[in-house]
């Protein structure tokens, strides 16, 4: 029997049926999709999706918080105003929220992306338990030299030199990272969310990898990077370690500081950029390209060239430079901490310079002790919160971050 | 009594998808079966076969994707959106190992270069042989896009040739219920074929 033909249409100067038939038949079969496969992919994506989307009150919850972003201190009812003695922040749910400036954090409808192939690995992994997955990427032995504080955007990594890239998500905070790991963040350009990553050393510096990064750990002493920049900082007690940040143009070495070297284009165009926020920084002119040595001071931009030539310039410690750090910030822990305690880690951040209005403002900063967390927002984001709980406002101006009291500012 | 008008293909996409943000499981599972093994098929054919690299380039491809939920308009059919997708993902692989998929040449032995979906009929030269091939990925492309009901119909009509009331028998449906089955999935299989072969992002390597 043959379906009915009195409609039928002509195609590829065939009756429809008869050309749908040849191209089959030229065609063949459809491949079977291996069903484990299959299988897994699906679990991934529904772990995912569960994440995403599979709690409607959860999802409600995002949504609301996307839209709590807090203008001013009263807005969204973000903080809790003082308590007694204390104040008391309250848990913020996400880091995906929302996040005005800077534009990190822009994935608000998708908490944590992936990028390219693993990356939903990531959602598999913690199924599977982090520390299989540590057993099958690291060779045996490695130490771990760095731990995951930051992830946003689209991050992979070669977890103890494997073959295999695994798709970092903001899950992966707390992470061991294996010496000879390689982590890369997407560009704008590369098609996936641009990353931003922030590990922290066991010898003891901070690290921030912008956009478009690729770095390899290779000792907790000593990383190399390939492309993109790295931000280093050992923190204002000059504690651990010094670190070392290998380059075409020669291998930075940092003496007590905050730095950021870069590297940008190939061949003829490349240059490596070193920018000094603090401290000092050595080129040891070691480098391929015939560097000389030269050290570096707070304030100091140097530009090494493919040719090996140096142009000094200057770099303010704050400012848009430095906004792509700031935004990768690991976010402090203020449970039992002062507000002047805060205060100097968001100076130390930013770079700005703290001034009190009055004394009362000073006062109250040494006073008022902080309660909850701001672990789930961004630093620009935890500004008014912090200080609108101890009853205090700021004001930025000509790169000093002004505190006053609430009723000063009014 | 006026029947109620079934409802467009994009129509059903976006009801899928409005349901998936709604936190409805099962559309999740809809999603899932109806267009996971299509798009397995659509990577595995870039990747030379590679199963591993398919199956990781897929999960990215799929998480990606649910994660973009908001982002869909419907203005291109959900499989297609899903194909560039992937597409990108393999692309994005590639630049970042800095080495490409091998070439699908018009001369050398085909047969050494892909692994996974060669013509049904052997024969011919490489340059014949490359474009049926490049046609026969557009004809299970085209495939892979329709619901499954209407995939299974076309395949089970006009590639194995079952009769019409087998057709309706396999579907639990009435020979005439079976026929306009046919009837629409052809035309929804033609209109596929069409659009994907117009398609500059699917066609082409990454």
């Amino acid at each position: 029997m043959t379906e009915n033909r009195g409609t039928e249409r002509e195609w590829l100067g065939l009756p429809e049926a008869e050309a749908v038939r040849r191209l089959l038949a030229q065609a063949g079969p459809r491949p079977a999709a291996p069903e484990d496969d299959l299988a897994a992919i699906t679990e991934a994506a529904r772990a995912e999706w569960r994440r995403l989307w599979g709690d409607r009150g959860e999802a409600a919850a995002r949504s609301e918080r996307r839209s709590e972003v807090p203008e001013t201190p009263e807005g969204g009812g973000a903080v809790a105003k003082q308590l007694g003695r204390g104040a008391a922040v309250p848990k913020r749910a996400g880091r995906d929220a929302a996040v005005p400036k800077p534009p990190v954090r822009s994935g608000a409808a998708r908490p944590a992306r992936r990028w390219l192939a693993l990356a939903a690995a990531a959602a598999v992994i913690a199924a599977l338990g982090v520390a299989w997955w540590a057993w099958r990427t690291s060779p045996m032995g490695a130490p771990a030299v760095a731990s995951v504080e930051v992830v946003t955007g689209d991050v992979l990594a070669w977890l103890g030199g494997s073959a295999l890239p695994v798709s970092l998500s903001p899950d992966a905070t707390g992470w061991a990272v294996a010496a000879g790991s390689t982590v890369e963040t997407a560009s704008a350009e590369g098609g996936g969310e641009p990353g931003r990553l922030a590990l922290s050393m066991t010898s003891g510096a901070s690290l921030r990898l912008d956009a478009g990064t690729r770095l390899c750990l290779a000792s907790a002493e000593r990383v190399e990077l390939t492309r993109g920049a790295v931000y280093v900082d050992r923190g204002a007690d000059r504690g651990g370690r010094p670190l070392a940040v290998a380059t075409p143009a020669g291998v930075f070495h940092e003496l007590g500081t905050q730095f950021e070297v870069r590297v940008e284009g190939d061949g003829a165009e490349a240059i490596t950029r070193l920018r000094v926020r603090e401290g000092r920084v050595a080129l040891d002119g070691g480098g391929a390209q015939g560097t000389a040595a030269v050290v570096a001071t707070a304030g100091e931009e140097l530009i090494v060239r493919a040719d090996g030539s140096l142009v000094h310039g200057e770099v303010a410690n704050h400012g848009p430079a430095w906004d792509w750090v700031v935004a990768t910030a690991p976010m402090l822990e203020i449970e039992g901490l002062t507000v002047r305690a805060f205060l100097d880690w968001i100076a130390r951040e930013t770079g700005l310079r703290i001034e009190f209005a009055d004394p009362d403002a000073a006062a109250l900063a040494d006073k008022v002790t902080l309660h909850g967390s701001i672990a789930h927002l961004t630093l620009p984001e935890a500004l008014d919160p912090v200080l609108s709980s101890a009853g205090l406002d700021h004001r930025v101006s000509d790169g000093t971050l002004v505190i006053l009291a609430e009723e000063d500012g009014r | 009594m006026e029947t109620p008008r079934r409802p467009r293909p994009d129509e059903e996409e976006r009801a899928l998808v409005a349901r998936m943000r709604s936190g409805d499981e099962s559309a999740f599972d809809d999603f899932a079966e109806r267009y996971l093994p299509g798009l397995h098929r659509f990577a595995l054919r870039r990747l030379d076969g590679d199963r591993e690299l398919a199956r990781d380039v897929v999960q990215t491809t799929m998480c990606n994707v649910i994660a973009k939920l908001d982002g869909y308009r419907g203005e291109a059919p959900l499989f297609t959106w899903l194909c560039a997708c992937c597409r990108n993902a393999i692309g994005g692989h590639f630049r970042r190992r800095d080495r490409r998929p091998r070439e699908v040449g018009l001369d050398g032995d085909l047969d050494g270069e892909l692994h996974t979906g060669p013509p049904a009929t052997a024969g011919g030269g490489p340059q014949e042989r490359l474009l049926r091939f490049e046609a026969g990925e557009l004809v299970h492309l085209a495939l892979d896009s329709l619901p499954p009901n209407y995939a299974r119909a076309v395949e089970w009509r006009y590639l194995e040739g079952a009769a019409v009331d087998e057709i309706a028998r396999r579907l639990g449906a009435t020979y005439k219920a079976a026929e306009s089955l046919l009837s629409r999935a052809r035309a929804a299989f033609r209109d596929a074929y069409e659009r994907l072969a117009a398609s500059p992002d699917l066609g082409a390597e990454p």
